[in-house]
């Protein structure tokens, strides 16, 4: 499996594992010039920015830990775009991750953090 | 949400603060946030921590946002002694099977190596005391510095060797490597530095001066401030130098705190035992500021003022101290502590030993108030500006002043005896401290000079005719009001060491002679002696 086919392997089990949570999938990758938005949810009356991070193992950290200061501020400028081109206001707007590790053997760990920073 | 809670000391001085170290592990943006005026040595401890944690065969907790309170809040903490409670609070709050863990009762003191280690750090016994005077129960320190911590009665002291082993002794499970050593309490270290340090000088050694001996005498059992002035070659520094040899031992408290400043001033190797000895000190004049009063790059490190707690620290010569200086003396002649600030820093040392302070009547030294005996050449200018910083507001805190004249042929009319060997004087003087002891006992202080005055005048007051006799010499302008508080403390040292009950006219004519530097009847210091 590549890297590229990892990534979309993680955002599916992660669009599955939120929809059985209660949130409605809007958007998927979806892409400007500033990058890319991995999942686009609404949770009740809040829209749900979601960044998913996918690794084989933690020997070389966390997926968490991928997830930095300049990675959210990012996520926050992709937010308001994917808003203004959708012509969406929403009052409350979220910044989630979902960490997903996919050993090779053994069970699949998905770790939903809701509102980072 | 998964909150820990472990506690730490942090030092200002010698003076230490305990520390609540809260740590919270949530969801959020992973990161290790230290939020409570940590200095540089702490925050760098994050790296140690983790780092040190992972190797010890725990995971810290890489998926969350560690969030490390340190409270009091808006006290600043120093030191990488930290790194343990940290660690510990981390490890506790993110590990259920530690969620149990009870640290209510425990200190942790220690900095760690990247392989879980536990590394000896400075001034752990002024913490293990702090810990214990806040009902603190069990230290863990590094396992090197068991010795230093088990000076401190009353305390369990865990002496650890890695991050590993405090987890396990925390939660009860079986220890790895060696087990701990356990350190014995105080006692067995209090007589190890003992009476081998009354150095060779002896009362016995200078003949005569029987007035200031007496000064002497009464100076060392209630803790007051001396002031010897004298011509050249009269034995001032002779005599302050016996000093040391009528005081009795110190006291555990005493000896903890005389230990506690030793240690931040780096000067012993503090895990050979207790001080039990009353200091002495005596720097020049040319001494620095912050030599003396305390101060230094880096730390601020305790000066000879504070290492002379609980002692006599001398200042020979002291006009020639610089004005600064003795101005700067004041503070700790009045509260029996320095307190050095420096910007964000405060720090303050115990100070509370008894100045003797000695002077020429002029510059060359050969002045006498006796026209026959004077062979001093000093212009008079010289002599008066010499003067000038003698009197003010230093000698105003200055309990007893005593004029020392060189030796002259003996009377014929007294009888001719030995001069009295120290341990003589040492036990009267002794004997005096317990009857203050008795009589002070659940106050804060311990000596006649160190009551506070309204307390004083309230529940140990004079005699009324002895009352009225002070206030005589006030309203007669021959003393000030911090000077009448000062006869009154005297009052009751001269009637400690004469076993009266409450000081009268005759105790306070005594105290009267020996604050204004008037010399006394003979009788009394006979009377002393028999």
């Amino acid at each position: 499996m590549t890297a590229q086919a990892l990534g979309a392997y993680g955002e599916d089990l992660a669009a599955r594992y939120l929809r059985r949570r209660g949130m409605a999938l809007l958007d998927r990758n979806w892409r400007c010039e500033l990058g890319e938005i991995d999942l686009v949810l609404r949770d009740a009356r809040t829209l749900v920015v979601c960044e998913v991070k996918t690794r084989r193992s933690i020997a070389r950290g966390t997926p968490h830990e991928a997830v930095g200061p300049a990675k959210l501020a990012r996520l926050r400028r992709l937010a308001a775009r994917w808003m203004l081109e959708h012509d969406v206001h929403a009052s409350h707007v979220r910044l989630d991750l979902v960490a997903v590790v996919a050993p090779h053997r053994g069970a699949v760990e998905i770790d939903h953090v809701v509102g980072i920073g | 949400m998964p909150i820990a809670t472990t506690r730490t000391v942090t030092l200002q001085g010698a003076v230490g603060h305990l520390v609540q170290v809260q740590v919270d592990v949530a969801q959020g943006m992973v990161g290790t946030h230290l939020v409570g005026r940590a200095d540089a040595a702490i925050s760098e401890g994050r790296d140690r921590c983790r780092t040190a944690v992972s190797n010890s065969g725990f995971t810290w907790p890489a998926t969350r946002r560690v969030t490390v309170l340190l409270s009091p809040a808006d006290l600043p903490k120093r030191g990488s002694h930290f790194d343990l409670a940290i660690a510990v609070g981390v490890v506790c709050a993110s590990h259920e099977r530690l969620a149990s863990v009870v640290t209510d009762d425990a200190v942790f003191l220690g900095e760690l190596t990247l392989d879980g280690r536990l590394r000896s750090i400075s001034g752990v016994l002024p913490m293990v005391m702090t810990a214990r005077s806040r009902g603190i129960s069990r230290v863990f320190v590094p396992e090197t510095q068991v010795a230093e911590a088990a000076l401190v009665p009353d305390v369990t002291v865990l002496g650890v060797r890695s991050f590993a082993q405090v987890i396990a002794l925390l939660a009860g499970w079986e220890v790895p490597e060696s087990p701990p050593i356990e350190a014995a309490s105080a006692s067995s270290f209090l007589q190890w530095r003992g009476e081998g340090r009354l150095v060779d000088v002896d009362l016995a050694d200078l003949r005569g001066m029987e007035d200031a001996k007496f000064a002497l005498e009464v100076a060392a059992a209630g803790g007051h401030h001396l002031m010897l002035s004298g011509p050249k070659g009269a034995g001032k520094t002779s005599l302050a130098e016996r000093m040391p040899t009528i005081l009795p031992d110190l006291s555990v408290e005493e000896a903890l705190e005389v230990t506690a400043v030793r240690s931040l001033a780096g000067s012993i190797d503090v895990s050979e035992g207790l001080v039990t000895r009353p200091p002495f000190f005596a720097p020049h004049h040319s001494a620095t500021r912050a030599g003396l009063l305390g101060g230094g790059t880096g730390r601020v490190r305790p000066g000879e003022l504070s290492r002379a707690h609980c002692g006599v620290l001398l200042l020979d010569e002291f006009p020639l101290f610089q004005a600064d200086i003795l101005e700067a003396l004041r503070q700790p002649l009045e509260s029996g502590e320095v307190t050095i600030s420096r910007g964000e820093e405060t720090a303050t040392f115990p100070a509370r030993g008894m100045f003797v302070l000695a002077c020429n009547p002029c510059p060359c030294g050969n002045y006498s108030a006796d026209a026959r005996l004077s062979r001093c050449d000093c212009p008079e200018t010289q002599r008066r500006r010499y003067r000038s910083r003698i009197s003010g507001p230093i000698a105003d805190r200055i309990d007893i002043v005593r004029h020392v004249e060189a030796i002259r042929r003996p009377r014929v009319d007294l009888p001719f005896d030995l001069p009295e060997p120290s341990d003589v004087v040492r036990a009267r003087v002794l004997a005096a401290r317990e009857r203050q002891a008795e009589r002070f006992r659940g106050a804060s202080w311990r000596l006649n000079a160190h009551a506070p005055g309204p307390v004083l005048a309230e529940r140990w007051p004079l005699t009324a005719e002895a009352a009225a006799m002070v206030d005589d010499a006030v309203y007669g302008g021959e003393l000030t009001q911090r000077g009448a508080v000062r006869v009154h403390r005297l009052a009751w040292t001269v009637a400690d060491l004469s076993r009266v009950g409450r000081p009268g006219v005759a105790e306070v004519d005594v105290a009267l002679a020996l604050r204004s530097g008037r010399p006394l009847a003979t009788q009394v210091w006979t009377r002393q002696a028999g």
